[in-house]
């Protein structure tokens, strides 16, 4: 532990080490501090400290892009299948109830369960993402597109194959189709073939805006705690 | 009351101490423990101001600090200004 508080006492920039790097080793000493978050903070900030605003600000930027592309980068891969449905009217409201009535929480549970969908997500959080996982959209006039997108292309191709059939089924329901649509499979759920990118270049590059207003702020509190000049 | 160099230099207004008396002295009168790096950070920005400087010390690992001049009046300024702060909210709380 003492070899590594003493690599963490080098983070600190060479100025600043000539002049209390002795003293700190020995507060280490005497205290027993083992506090490792406090002196990397500490080292982080005494080499800011005489930073211009641009190059914190710069910094700050690059080291967030470079953090959101690696999260970015190291979320899986996922296949997205798509089916095609025919509806007999384009009427919206009426698409969105059967669909609603299609996709309740309970036929979700039930189609994660049978697919051991979401093994390492906690329960609360796997309807969540099996909802933000399926896209329902407008292909023309009277067609709409099922996907699902799961890291798997075999069970995404199963998965989007069975809630195509439970819009279908709730088609036949009058209580979830009170105007009597009719919805037909037109092409059933396809096996992907490529790997979809999902939004990992649009989250990498959430990072750089992030990383950027993150360096504003921290370069504005370093440069109200920096000295006046006389 | 938890900003680090004003802790700092409350203690050294009792008279000179070296980092470790500083840490051991806040935590008695504040109930805080500073960090070693936010002490030295404090410490850093309190020199640069010139609000406390080093004694001479034949222990150089163990150097002590003596707040100056320009640091006590920095000190009475900021704690009038608390002062006025505390005053008011008690007598807020007891008119409540």
């Amino acid at each position: 532990m003492k070899r590594f508080l003493r690599i963490l006492i080098r983070l600190y920039p060479t100025w600043w080490r000539r002049r209390y790097g002795k003293e700190l080793e020995a507060l280490l000493e005497d205290s027993g501090s083992r506090d490792v978050w406090d002196l990397f903070r500490g080292a982080m900030e005494m080499q800011m400290s005489k930073w211009s605003f641009g190059r914190i600000v710069t910094v700050c930027g690059i080291v967030g892009l470079v953090l959101a592309s690696v999260v970015a980068f190291s979320m899986p891969y996922r296949y997205r299948s798509t089916a095609v449905l025919k509806i007999s009217q384009s009427d919206s409201d009426a698409v969105n109830r059967v669909v609603v009535a299609a996709f309740t929480s309970q036929a979700l549970t039930d189609i994660i369960r049978r697919e051991h969908l979401y093994a390492d997500a906690p329960a609360e959080e796997t309807i969540d993402r099996m909802r933000r996982a399926i896209l329902v959209r407008r292909a023309a006039q009277n067609l709409a597109q099922v996907s699902f997108a799961y890291e798997d292309p075999v069970q995404a191709q199963r998965v989007s194959q069975e809630l195509v059939g439970r819009i279908i089924a709730a088609n036949l329901n009058p209580t979830a189709n009170p105007n009597g649509l009719t919805i037909q499979l037109v092409v059933p759920a396809d096996q992907p073939q490529k790997q979809f990118e999902g939004k990992r270049y649009g989250l990498a590059g959430l990072g750089l805006p992030a990383g950027l207003l993150f360096g504003v702020v921290l370069a504005l509190i370093l440069l109200r705690r920096a000295p006046a000049a006389n | 009351m938890s900003d680090p160099t004003l802790l700092v230099l409350a203690s050294l207004a009792e008279g000179d101490k070296h980092g470790y008396a500083m840490m051991e002295d806040i935590e008695r009168f504040a109930g805080v423990r500073l960090g070693p790096g936010t002490l030295y950070g404090a410490i850093t920005r309190l020199e640069e101001r010139g609000w406390i400087g080093p004694v001479k010390s034949r222990d150089e690992r163990r150097q002590p600090y003596r707040i100056t001049a320009a640091g006590q009046e920095h000190l009475a300024e900021q704690l009038a200004s608390l002062n006025r702060v505390v005053k008011t909210g008690l007598s807020r709380l007891k008119q409540a």
